[in-house]
């Protein structure tokens, strides 16, 4: 950067002549090397007048301080209190711009994705039920879309999931994958209507409210496949079929792609959370069906699954690898 | 959902589903069919539309952040999200 040119070369033709390049004096600072000192030439002035040249581009100086103020409040290695603290601390120094700093968008918060190899283990046939830790209202500073939601590992499967736009607009949903992106959402039901649905459970102690469902995707024929969603009952105890859609595929199609490669997870949509309920799945158990049947259902274990949060501020209640877990921030 | 109910149908499950064991007892699954009164429920509630582009949005920043994946992995999951056009197109495609 301190290189000299010659003094009897000429410049390189540009169409616009380069800025003149004042001539540094002599400046010693204290060397990085050991035992040693070094010349630098001064040329800040020089960069401070090019930069001032340069159009300020305030939506990326914004993004990023957003960025490291989104760094502090979800940084995996400090507890609450110490994100808390320094975040406030943060803050303080940016002053009145943290207010106009844009969110962080998209992200887990926390949940299961499939290992590759068990995301491709089915042929015929397969299925996800769990109990949905669901409460109403999410509480903490949920402003805008949360989900709770899962595949069954098929790639044109549903999503059957809870979908929270802040704290008073409460949903049930179901995305179908299969009828993206022609007609892909078919089920919208606000939560009070899902009463009877509801049912409490205990886990490590303290009792939940949750929503049990079963997302089924299966074969019924060459290349031909139905999607099923079945809602748990508490009030009739009986399950419900409340969604269900047959559609042309292949296996390939079912299994070759990212979609279907999550399990449960907390769907996030803001670039940090602080203060929500406790959110999760219980008793998360997967099927697999051959072409002799249906099999048993199982646990979803910690050889099937891996977790990802992408350190949204939520922390783990209990995890019971990986069927049961809970999260709250 | 609450309330007086109509006797509900127990629905006749396709072959395929006819052996599916009940998650909560292992028993043989029954199901009372429910999907008139959902699609019902459902056609009350206008379409969000800012809902349903987040929805996808979302999809694409989680291949983004995504662990798992490597640059191409990224790019190809990405591609193939954006490209999708429904079963039809895929099965043109296929």
């Amino acid at each position: 950067m301190a290189r000299r040119r010659s003094p009897g070369k000429k410049p390189p033709s540009r169409n616009r002549p380069p800025t003149p390049r004042p001539t540094p004096g002599p400046h010693t600072l204290t060397a990085p090397a050991p035992n040693a000192v070094s010349k630098a030439a001064d040329l800040s002035v020089h960069f401070a007048r090019i930069s001032k040249k340069t159009p300020r581009n305030t939506a990326l100086e914004k993004a990023f301080l957003a960025r490291k103020l989104h760094t502090l409040r979800t940084h995996p290695k400090l507890s609450r209190q110490q994100r808390t603290a320094a975040v406030a601390r943060f803050s303080a120094r940016l002053g009145g711009i943290v207010k106009r700093l844009p969110p962080v968008p998209g992200g887990v918060g926390y949940g299961m994705f499939f290992t590759d190899a068990f995301k491709t283990d089915f042929t015929h046939g397969t299925g996800i039920c769990w109990d949905i830790i669901c409460p109403n209202p999410p509480g903490g500073n949920v402003d805008t879309y949360l989900y709770l939601t899962a595949t069954n590992r098929t790639a044109l499967g549903v999503e059957a999931l809870i979908m929270y736009n802040g704290q008073n607009d409460t949903s049930f949903r179901v995305f179908d994958w299969a009828r993206y992106p022609a007609e892909p959402w078919q089920t919208n039901i606000p939560f009070a209507s899902l009463t009877s649905y509801l049912m409490p459970e205990t886990a490590h102690g303290q009792s939940y409210d949750t929503l049990m469902l079963t997302n089924l995707t299966f074969k019924t024929g060459s290349d031909q496949w139905r999607n099923q969603v079945l809602l748990w009952n508490q009030g009739t105890e009986a399950w419900e079929l409340v969604y269900d859609h047959s559609y042309a595929a292949t296996l390939a199609q079912q299994t070759g792609d990212w979609v279907g490669s999550w399990g449960p997870i907390v769907e996030t949509f803001q670039d940090a959370y602080s203060g929500t309920e406790r959110m999760g799945s219980l008793s998360t158990q997967m099927i697999t069906r051959t072409a002799s049947g249906w099999g048993a259902w199982t646990n979803l274990s910690g050889t099937q699954s891996e977790i990802r949060t992408d350190n949204k501020g939520f922390d783990v209640v209990f995890l019971d690898a990986n069927h049961n877990w809970a999260v709250e921030s | 959902m609450t309330g007086r109910r109509a006797r509900p149908k127990v629905k006749k499950q396709a072959a395929a589903t006819r052996r599916l064991p009940d998650p909560r007892k292992g028993a043989p699954m029954k199901v009372v069919d429910r999907r008139a009164e959902f699609a019902r429920l459902s056609r009350l509630t206008p379409p969000d539309r800012d809902a349903e582009r987040a929805f996808i949005d979302s999809k694409l920043e989680m291949i983004r952040n995504d662990p798992r994946l490597n640059d191409a992995d990224k790019a190809r999951a990405i591609a193939r999200l954006k490209a999708r056009n429904g079963v039809s197109r895929k099965d043109e495609e296929g």
